[in-house]
């Protein structure tokens, strides 16, 4: 009887042969007589032949002559050419079983940002990731996922968290049904984590940060967008729970872009303060912390700033914070109450707060309702870098207060640098 | 301006412009080595009818500006006038691949590798095996045991 071996030989052999001896010569292979007569392999080898017909002599007493076929590329043809196959989930998933060789180009792209839209993928993803030992799991391809769509539950997260130990990124958008007591267990086994984003969900409490701050030194992007558990629990009160996540978030010196959309307004004056004030770090799960040196600047790499429905802030309150993050160079304002960025009360001049903004290319203000295009104009001036300006929902800002240009935006939403350069170059404001 | 003689593997020789002929990084550095010569340059791994695409594919895009940024080259779509030079039977796509990756011509390999990949997109495993002439190397446990790790992928 024929065994699974048996076949696998001759598949190695017919391998072997073809890849040695490369596309001109012609290669020979003998069936050996004890496998030629079992049925199984007789199937096998008709399958081989089926693949081979065209190029495939059968000699008398057994021999087969191979003549490679011309459309056999090198592998690294072959693995350029798969690489421009695109993303397609479903083509990738017919790549990977062509044979041992596609699989092992395709199956890291497969895996490395899978796209799981619909119930059946959801557990399908998270059961046939559990039913894989660790060391060979594909999950440890796996560097973005994003979680979306009621779907998703505690179940489906714990099961496939233990495989995806490389995991870099991770977005998890409202109304899914996890809760703490699978992502608690987030930081823990994904270590490797540098962007976390999550959007209106109960998952995260404030047991989780004190995980990702021991667990997850690399993080750089923390985005926390109307979170109730954070301010149910800890924000709101005010008190030094609110101040633990403060210094938790600050313990991550990589963070290169800060989002603090959406979050209480108090939470965003106390991260935006500066400097950080030591003597309110009493809460109990701050003691492993304590001890550790905090860095002379919060964020020494912040390069992206998003402040959003904060109604208490203004300039006087964002100038220290842009002042000793001089790298920023994307910043975003939205709905912040009647004074940032309007420059009414010249508290702080606009020359002021540009001069903080030395590397600012893209500025994005929106329902921000006293902004004045005077204060803009000057603003533009003063930032000879910038060159995106996005204005939404700006009522005091119209078209015609830019004079030269006010074709060129008849919406005045987008600006990009040809306008923003023709607004300095008819500008008096220098 | 100059010319240069291309000899194929048939023997065959090709008189072409240096310019078209210094789109192969192969060929540039060889005339850079020997400096002006009079001999034909021998391709030993390219036939007549192969080569005599790759020079009128050359030829086209001998004005085109040398594009360093591997991502940008890999990710433009083919243009039409490629599209159409394309249009070939399958086993001369191949050759001409095989030829682009011999004579280093970087963009038109890509061009070659995007049109079997278009070749490939929304084929079954088996179709594909067939277009690539590959044996199915895996066991049926094998087989299986992919099919059902990846099957969260499989619905299009």
């Amino acid at each position: 009887m024929a065994t699974e071996a048996d076949k696998k030989d001759i598949t190695e052999e017919l391998q072997t042969s073809l890849s040695n001896n490369g596309m001109e010569e012609q290669v020979h292979l003998r069936i050996r007589k004890r496998v030629g007569g079992a049925p199984q392999i007789n199937r096998y080898a008709h399958e081989i032949l089926d693949h081979e017909r065209s190029t495939v002599e059968l000699k008398p007493g057994g021999a087969i002559l191979i003549t490679p076929h011309p459309r056999d590329l090198p592998g690294e043809i072959v693995s350029l050419i798969l690489h421009h196959v695109g993303r397609y989930q479903p083509d990738l998933y017919s790549l990977s079983l062509v044979n041992k060789q596609f699989h092992a180009i395709i199956n890291p792209l497969l895996w490395e940002a899978p796209t799981l839209l619909f119930e059946k993928a959801v557990h399908r993803f998270a059961s046939g990731l559990a039913d894989t030992r660790h060391e060979t799991s594909p999950g440890r391809h796996v560097a973005k996922l994003i979680v979306i769509g009621e779907d998703w539950s505690d179940t489906d997260l714990s099961l496939l968290l233990p495989h995806v130990r490389h995991l870099k990124e991770l977005t998890i958008h409202a109304h899914t049904n996890i809760t703490e007591a699978s992502f608690i267990h987030l930081p823990r086994h994904c270590r490797e984590l540098t962007h976390v984003t999550i959007f209106e969900t109960n998952a995260i409490n404030e047991h989780t940060m004190v995980q990702l701050t021991q667990h997850c030194h690399h993080l750089q992007n923390l985005q926390l967008i109307l979170c109730p558990r954070l301010p149910d629990h800890t924000f709101v009160a005010l008190g030094n729970a609110v101040l633990w996540i403060i210094h938790a978030i600050r313990q991550w010196p990589r963070i290169k872009s800060l989002d603090v959309a959406d979050i209480p307004s108090a939470l965003v004056q106390e991260l935006l303060s500066l400097p950080t004030n030591n003597n309110h770090n009493s809460h109990p799960l701050l003691e492993q912390q304590q001890q550790q040196d905090q860095p002379p600047l919060p964020w020494p790499h912040l390069q992206s700033l998003s402040v959003g429905n904060c109604s208490d802030m203004d300039n006087t309150r964002l100038l220290p914070f842009l002042q000793a993050h001089p790298h920023v160079s994307e910043l975003r304002i939205q709905n912040c109450g009647i004074h940032l960025f309007t420059f009414d009360d010249e508290s702080v001049s606009v020359e002021t707060m540009a001069a903080a903004l030395p590397c600012l290319t893209s500025l994005r203000l929106s329902h921000n309702y006293n902004v004045t295009a005077s204060a803009l104009r000057r603003l533009v001036v003063c930032c000879p870098q910038l060159t995106a300006l996005t204005l939404y929902h700006c009522h005091r800002v119209t078209a015609a207060d830019f004079p030269g240009v006010q074709e060129e935006i008849p919406d005045l939403i987008e600006m990009k640098s040809d306008t923003l350069e023709r607004i300095r170059q008819t500008s008096d404001v220098r | 301006m100059s010319n240069v003689r291309l000899l194929s593997s048939d023997n065959e020789e090709f008189v072409v412009q240096k310019e078209v002929a210094e789109r192969s990084v192969l060929i540039k550095n060889m005339l850079e080595d020997v400096g002006e010569t009079d001999s034909a340059i021998p391709l030993p791994n390219v036939t007549a009818k192969v080569l005599k695409k790759v020079i009128e594919w050359c030829d086209h895009h001998s004005s085109d500006p040398v594009t360093t940024d591997e991502t940008e080259r890999r990710t433009t779509d083919i243009d039409e006038w490629d599209q159409k030079f394309m249009e070939v039977d399958q086993e001369t796509l191949f050759d001409i691949i095989l030829a682009a990756n011999y004579l280093d011509i970087k963009p038109l390999l890509d061009v070659g590798c995007k049109t079997v990949a278009n070749m490939i997109k929304g084929k079954t495993a088996e179709e594909i095996r067939k277009i690539f002439n590959i044996v199915n190397d895996f066991t049926p446990e094998e087989e299986a045991q992919i099919r059902k790790e990846n099957e969260w992928a499989e619905d299009r």
